[in-house]
């Protein structure tokens, strides 16, 4: 108890206040701007922070972790392109939303959402750490495949449209991320023998050119090119009732534990919650062809995982030295740094830092849904810019994020690429989201499968024979077969009758 | 034989998994794995890919009679392709102009251009824009060479 | 509509060929007015370097083990020469080394990698030779010590035993590396030496070995001492015995373990952290470079750092920085050739 309280005087001390909210401020246009994201930010402060206090650096790079995950749905919902991985679902009800005339709320669900999703995560993380934890070493690579694959088929076979369309995305994504040195013998493939695709395909630029390009380029097209329309009267107040939120708990609730246990899992955070979440939710919801719409259930059901991650990634790293996702990575290195060692005792030799890091992360989220509620009303002003200058703008940034994510001009290329890809997607009428969701889980995908397979000499079977995989490996079969089921079952009812 | 949209897409990305599956192959596979190897997921990926754009094109017969498949409007008109032609050269400019020139010297070449072209034929205030592109160009790169330290492009000539 | 096209079309491919014609590079940093150091210039005169934002390219992601030591260094380096000097993860290794391998040989991008750089050349994993399109600047400090961990309900205790029990259950045991690269080389070495046969499978970093080995599924893995402490402290694995470069390391910090030359295993790594240059980097940048980089070895921060990961601070002159090199690279390419996987022409 006198750590936490120790620790909670340290993280109202005026400096460490002021740094996080100057970083989360910071945070949060950074994964507003395509192109930029709250990671980027923190590693451009991780060399700042080595010759700080330790408790000075932490309070910046804390700040920017929950600013960058908490300003990504700004220009999803203004502008339809995802500020980071971390909103792309968010796209497909905010923006709608927002064209509908109700942008208003739409930000303000998305305020309130990613506060609700890091608050009560983290509050999670600081009183099951210890348990959660050990969870995570009883997951072999066998039940992590199996959790992967059950993310993959369930996204497909969800889509609109139908699920073979689904899966040729999901196809189109795996093969893209073979492209470079495989997870496991590093072998080179697809490379073409140039130095550059040996890194393989950046999921920054497959995420700019299938979103941010293909808008603007399909809608030029079309001939589409109008901002939704923002009334001053809609801009005052808060914009949301809380009838908002008590008719859609389920969908609160699904998107919590879904972003909590994603972030929670090694290396997927909140751009693989963001899309499970939208996804699940709207296969359990009851107005499933409304999705896509603009409903605020499907803000919700983004925004509330993707922030939910943060409190899952923070279980792994303070309690096994393990990074959840790429920012707790640096968040890791940063105690390295100033002497600390991650790991199990970590909680225990230097309770007062952990209290400080759960504390602060809780802080940042309540300056944050503060601030933007305070200052939401300004937000839409953006859409007063007009289209061809707006536009010109975020385009120069996607291509200045795509070459900056890498360092090199062959992802520049990729993200012109997917553009293509894209236009053929719209083209048959195949949802993207299959894609870029296997195409992030494509790596793990494939190394887990490929380990698991080597670390034992019974092959395949143990993912059959481990009970935790099987149930995930049943409920991916589950979730192909039964709207087929069902439907036939609809069928005979209705014969009946 | 007429291909409607859909069934020209499945076509592509049958070519696409069948290029793709020649080269799987040639992919190096090193001695004494306890498992499957590199070859395996490249194959699984096309094999989706084929599998899945024959059904879809076979699912697709006869979609562009039925009036309310999008199948039965073409994707754009011709107007529109001419469009897209347009916007996809200079998403495609852009990227080369930044691997020859660099970033000082494209930019305002193609913010302009992006200007112009996305205006679509409203009218545009050419000092605002040329001032707009400037602001763009220079403050974009003092934030990531001076400020951040990171890189941009520049360019293969000199 | 069309005009305004026509003239825009034009604008953009007048401007592409005037640029193409008489364009100026544009980088990153400010351009470099000393010339070209072909020339030898007179002991003790300043040489052309620095010139400007040094970034040294770490062979590894952010956050990375490697990438740490990296920034220790040039924490400590950046006033010593100063320079701002800046640092550039890459997720790849062998990308890091191609890209240096290609940049000018001006002393303005370095790389920065432990000894496993010779492991991905000798096996294939990477064309980059680094006798050949590198060049050594220094060595530096160790990568400090390593302990070989194994799940909590083994059946054996330490190093010695665990042998004992590999010898009478051949190919039973698996063990942790990651293929074609420096923990491939280590657990070969051993098998080898210790005359046992090991499963070896695939799990690269260090967070997949320690949760793998302490989850059981795999039987033994390598981490830093630091992580095999804590998490045996936590019942999570077993720590077996603690590997260095030197039979003579300072194991005072862990009293309760021992060496595994100690315990009759005659192995020693060969970790260490270089730092390279392009090849073609004139020898006075070279000189200049290495002996500025003596200055680390003082700086405060750079020593509690390195404490605090268990390595020892370390820097070595430029004649010693090659021979160490040379040694190392003849010594694992002779481990490559008897475990088979030396890659063709190397």
């Amino acid at each position: 108890m006198d750590a936490f309280l120790s620790s909670f005087m340290t993280s109202l001390d005026p400096l460490n206040l002021l740094l996080m909210a100057v970083c989360a401020v910071i945070g949060v246009i950074f994964g507003a701007i395509p192109g930029l994201s709250g990671g980027m930010g923190m590693t451009l402060i991780l060399p700042l922070t080595f010759g700080m206090a330790m408790y000075n650096g932490f309070s910046m790079l804390l700040g920017m972790y929950v600013g960058g995950i908490s300003g990504s749905f700004i220009a999803a919902v203004l502008v339809g392109i995802p500020g980071s991985a971390s909103s792309i679902a968010t796209c497909y009800d905010g923006y709608p939303m927002s064209q509908k005339g109700q942008t208003s709320k739409a930000l303000a669900l998305g305020i309130i959402c990613s506060f609700m999703g890091t608050f009560f995560s983290v509050i999670v993380a600081m009183l099951l750490s210890g348990p959660i934890a050990d969870l995570a070493l009883k997951l072999g690579p066998w039940e992590l495949f199996s959790l992967c694959f059950c993310a993959v088929v369930l996204v497909a076979s969800l889509s609109r449209g139908n699920a073979v369309k689904g899966l040729i995305g999901a196809g189109i994504g795996l093969l893209a991320a073979c492209v470079g040195m495989d997870p496991v013998t590093a072998s080179l493939r697809f490379t073409f023998d140039s130095v550059y695709a040996q890194g393989g395909i950046d999921m920054v630029a497959t995420m700019l050119g299938i979103y941010a390009l293909l808008q603007v380029t399909a809608d030029f097209a079309k001939g589409n090119q109008k901002l939704p329309e923002v009334k001053a009267k809609d801009l005052r107040g808060i914009g949301v009732t809380l009838r908002d939120f008590t008719s859609n708990v389920k969908t609160i609730v699904v998107s919590f534990v879904l972003g909590l246990w994603i972030g929670f899992l090694p290396g997927m955070g909140s751009g693989l919650a963001n899309l499970v979440a939208y996804a699940q939710c709207k296969s359990i919801s009851k107005n499933q062809e409304e999705w896509g719409t603009g409903i605020p259930q499907g803000v919700m059901a983004s925004e509330v995982s993707n922030n939910a991650a943060i409190g899952g990634a923070l279980i792994p790293m303070m309690s096994l030295g393990i990074p959840g996702d790429a920012p707790t990575a640096l968040l890791l290195s940063g105690l390295i740094i100033h002497g600390m060692q991650p790991g199990p005792l970590l909680i225990s030799s230097h309770p007062e830092f952990v209290y400080f890091t759960f504390i602060m992360v809780e802080l940042a989220a309540i300056f944050v849904v503060v601030s933007e509620l305070l200052t939401k009303r300004w937000f839409p002003f953006l859409l007063k810019v007009p289209y061809h200058y707006l536009y010109s703008a975020i385009l120069v940034m996607c291509y200045v994020g795509a070459y900056t994510s890498t360092s090199s001009i062959f992802n520049v290329f990729m993200m012109v690429f997917f553009l293509f890809i894209g236009i053929l997607f719209q083209m048959a009428d195949i949802p993207a989201s299959p894609m870029i969701l296997a195409f992030i889980l494509a790596e793990n995908l494939e190394s887990y499968f490929r380990k698991g397979f080597s670390y034992t000499d019974e092959g395949i079977l143990p993912f059959f024979t481990r009970p935790v995989s099987l149930a995930f490996l049943l409920l991916a079969a589950f979730s192909v077969f039964w709207p087929v089921i069902s439907a036939k079952m609809q069928q005979k009812k209705k014969a009946k009758v | 034989m007429k291909l409607n949209r859909t069934q020209v897409v499945g076509v592509i990305f049958l070519l696409i998994a069948a290029f793709f599956a020649a080269m799987t192959p040639s992919i190096h596979v090193i001695d004494g794995l306890y498992e499957p190897g590199p070859r395996i997921f490249p194959y699984l990926a096309e094999g989706i890919i084929a599998v899945c754009s024959i059904i879809m094109i076979i699912q697709a017969r006869g979609k562009e009679k039925d009036p309310t498949a999008p199948e039965s409007k073409p994707y754009l008109d011709k107007a529109g392709w001419k469009r897209l032609g347009l916007a996809s050269a200079l998403m495609i400019a852009y990227a080369i102009l930044l691997t020859v020139l660099g970033f000082l010297i494209s930019t305002p070449i193609m913010t302009l251009a992006f200007i112009f072209v996305l205006s679509s034929g409203e009218k545009v205030n050419k000092i605002a824009a040329i001032v707009i592109t400037a602001v763009l160009t220079v403050g974009i790169y003092f934030l990531f060479t001076e400020l951040f330290s990171i890189p941009l492009p520049s360019g293969i000539l000199f | 509509m069309k005009r305004t096209l026509a003239l825009v079309l034009a604008l953009v491919l007048a401007l592409g060929l005037l640029a193409g014609c008489g364009g100026s590079e544009e980088s990153a940093a400010p351009e470099s007015t000393a010339p070209q150091s072909d020339a030898p210039e007179a002991s003790g005169g300043d040489s052309a370097w620095p010139n400007g934002t040094v970034t040294v390219h770490a062979a590894s992601k952010a956050g990375g083990s490697t990438d740490l030591h990296t920034r220790f260094i040039t924490a400590a380096w950046s006033p010593l020469i100063g320079e701002n000097v800046v640092v550039q993860n890459y997720d790849s290794s062998a990308v890091a080394f191609s890209s240096v391998a290609a940049m000018d040989p001006d002393g303005q991008n370095l790389l920065c990698m432990h000894t496993g750089v010779i492991d991905s050349y000798l096996t294939g994993a990477t064309d980059v030779n680094p006798l050949e399109d590198l060049e050594v600047v220094a060595v530096m400090q160790d990568f400090g010590l390593q302990a070989i961990i194994a799940s909590p309900d083994a059946p054996y205790d330490n190093f010695a035993e665990m042998i004992e029990y590999a010898k009478e259950h051949p190919g039973e045991l698996s063990c942790a590396i990651a293929t074609k690269n420096a923990t491939h080389f280590l657990w070969g070495s051993i098998a080898q030496k210790c005359g046992v046969e090991f499963r070896m499978v695939e799990a690269a970093n260090e967070t997949e070995k320690l949760t793998n080995v302490a989850g059981g599924f795999i039987s033994l893995g390598n981490c830093s001492a630091a992580n095999g402490v804590s998490y045996e402290a936590d019942g999570k694995v077993k720590v077996l015995g603690l590997m260095a470069n030197t039979a003579d390391a300072d194991t005072s910090a862990y009293p309760q373990y021992t060496l595994i030359t100690d315990q009759g295993v005659d192995y020693t790594s060969n970790s260490y952290i270089f730092l390279f240059a392009p090849a073609g980097t004139p020898e006075e940048t070279l000189q200049a470079m290495n002996a500025s980089l003596e200055g680390v070895t003082a700086d405060e921060a750079y020593i509690e750092g390195m404490t605090n990961m268990g390595c020892a601070p370390g820097w070595m002159n430029l004649e010693d920085s090659r021979a160490a090199l040379q040694e190392f690279y003849d010594s694992e390419h002779s481990v490559a050739e008897s475990l088979g996987i030396l890659a063709e022409g190397r």
